[in-house]
């Protein structure tokens, strides 16, 4: 059915996301959950870990996602804390995408919890013709088969349809029509806008653009000149005209490994210029490898020449790590195993693969001290901490000063990247680190 | 022997394999040690319990000429099967 004022060439578009998705499963296997304020978090008994999910009751006290444990613990006094338990996410995950599937081929996910569904052809051959019927039986599928709710969005884009699916929760569909987005999304908040992080925000308010609206309505060659070429998206979304497509089943496959590589500004012409990128790569894939929750055991270079000529390498490693150290040495290993020298290096890569969720017991090498292990793992969660507050150069490695143009290189995600979110942050960061 | 953690309460199970692979529970255990025997499954859907808190496969069951709603979950640590309990 389309709607009055709707282009007819318009998509149906559905985003569809998981209410407390971890709460949520968690809630629905342990009852008792349900009616007291609770969150998923690190590790309570360790007293460290922030909270990843809490269900409605913790929010309304105040808890909010990625607050440390016991400062959730000061606004909500009788809050119970669970472990996280990704496995069973991870199936919920699946179901979910499986019933979505039953509809559309085209099921773009976004992280465990959020999927973009396209059933603009498929909405033609189903006998409910209309985006919002069938956003009205999904939800009504996920609730009967799963036990749990979802926010659906639909509308002609994917941003608008994200928007929608944030609009009203828990349980609910709000449909953003030609007719209605100036009301609905124009008047709202531009960090309410998908890829308006705070430090964009902030930027934006500078420039008197408060709103949704404002943004649509500010000269589009002024926000490329604040933030460079996401200015012009940034702009293009906001007036609803984002034609990114919905990825297809497959497209996005199950991850298999974590990868960053990058041609460098200049050739690599030594040792120490090869050991700087390696570092800078294998920080960038320890970080989404723990964004992920995994671990791997298998580390992985990729080189081209200036000649280009191009070979891969890999190694097993005894212990499956998420420690850009660890990873960074192994690497360092490969290539000097590997490489003479005969030509200066155009482009680098780092992998790691065989991935395992990071929760599964290994047996621990009696030669490797896990203390120092942990050290390293805990000294990368602060150097996170330190990126995520003050942005990415407000710590570095000494070795990034070596040569400081070839360290601020853009370390881009190759066809490995698990889903768009991180690499389209990066680039926001990497924008709002130019402007300083 | 079955094994009850509040409302859901896991049951053992003699399920018959097709040579298609299509699963058909024929008998279940209950918590007291008696052994029922389905006598028809009426249904096999996805389906979610909130009220015994779990997800999976719903197998509508008649046994004894009742009526049962008996679950197969196939969780991370194994699939089990597991009935709502009432009490």
């Amino acid at each position: 059915m389309i709607e009055s004022g709707d282009n007819v060439n318009d998509r149906i578009i559905l985003h569809s996301d998981c209410n407390c998705f971890y709460a949520a499963v968690e809630m629905l296997h342990n009852p008792e959950l349900r009616d007291i304020p609770m969150a998923v978090g690190g590790d309570p008994e360790a007293r460290h870990g922030i909270v990843l999910t809490a269900n409605y009751i913790a929010k309304r006290h105040g808890v909010k996602v990625g607050m440390a444990l016991w400062q959730a613990r000061q606004v909500c006094r009788n809050i119970v804390f669970v472990q996280p338990h990704y496995d069973e996410y991870i199936r919920f995950s699946r179901k979910a995408r499986g019933i979505y599937s039953e509809y559309t081929d085209l099921v773009e996910p976004y992280g465990l919890d959020e999927s973009w569904l396209d059933i603009t052809d498929t909405a033609k051959m189903l006998k409910t013709a209309d985006g919002m019927s069938i956003a009205t039986e999904i939800s009504d599928r996920i609730k009967r088969e799963l036990g749990i709710t979802v926010s659906i969005g639909v509308s002609w884009n994917k941003i608008f349809a994200k928007f929608g699916s944030d609009y009203k929760k828990p349980d609910a569909i709000t449909q953003i029509t030609r007719d209605n987005y100036k009301d609905i999304i124009w008047r709202s908040p531009a960090s309410d806008l998908l890829f308006v992080g705070r430090r964009t925000d902030v930027k934006l308010k500078k420039y008197g653009i408060l709103t949704i609206g404002d943004l649509a309505a500010a000269d589009p060659e002024l926000l490329h000149d604040i933030f460079g070429k996401i200015g012009y998206v940034l702009s293009a979304f906001a007036r609803g005209e984002d034609k990114t497509p919905v990825a297809a089943i497959g497209d996005y496959s199950e991850i298999k490994s974590v990868g960053n590589s990058t041609t460098t500004p200049r050739d690599l012409v030594n040792d120490n210029d090869v050991r700087m990128v390696i570092y800078l790569l294998s920080e960038s894939v320890a970080a989404r490898l723990r964004e992920n929750h995994f671990i791997g055991d298998v580390i992985g270079i990729s080189i081209r020449d200036n000649g280009l000529y191009s070979f891969t390498r890999q190694h097993r490693v005894k212990l499956p790590t998420n420690i850009s150290e660890e990873i960074a040495g192994y690497a360092w290993a490969l290539f000097k195993a590997n490489y003479t020298w005969e030509h200066p290096i155009r482009s680098i890569g780092v992998r790691v693969s065989n991935l395992v969720p990071e929760t599964t017991p290994h047996q621990t090498d009696l030669f490797l001290s896990e203390q120092i292990r942990e050290k390293y793992l805990r000294a990368d969660l602060a150097v996170a901490d330190i990126r995520r507050r003050f942005g990415y150069d407000a710590v570095l490695r000494g070795i990034m000063y070596y040569d400081r143009i070839l360290s601020g290189l853009d370390a881009k995600a190759d066809d490995h990247m698990i889903h768009p979110v991180g690499y389209f942050q990066n680039g926001n960061n990497v924008l709002g680190e130019k402007e300083r | 022997m079955a094994k009850r953690i509040g409302h859901k309460v896991y049951v053992d199970t003699i399920v018959k394999f097709s040579d298609e692979g299509k699963m058909r529970p024929l008998s279940i255990e209950w918590e007291d040690g008696r052994k029922y025997e389905i006598t028809r499954v009426k249904n096999c859907v996805p389906g979610a319990s909130r009220r015994a808190g779990g997800a999976g496969m719903l197998y509508t069951c008649v046994v004894d000429g009742k009526e049962i709603h008996l679950y197969y979950e196939d969780c991370p640590s194994g699939p089990k099967w597991f009935l709502e309990s009432k009490a």
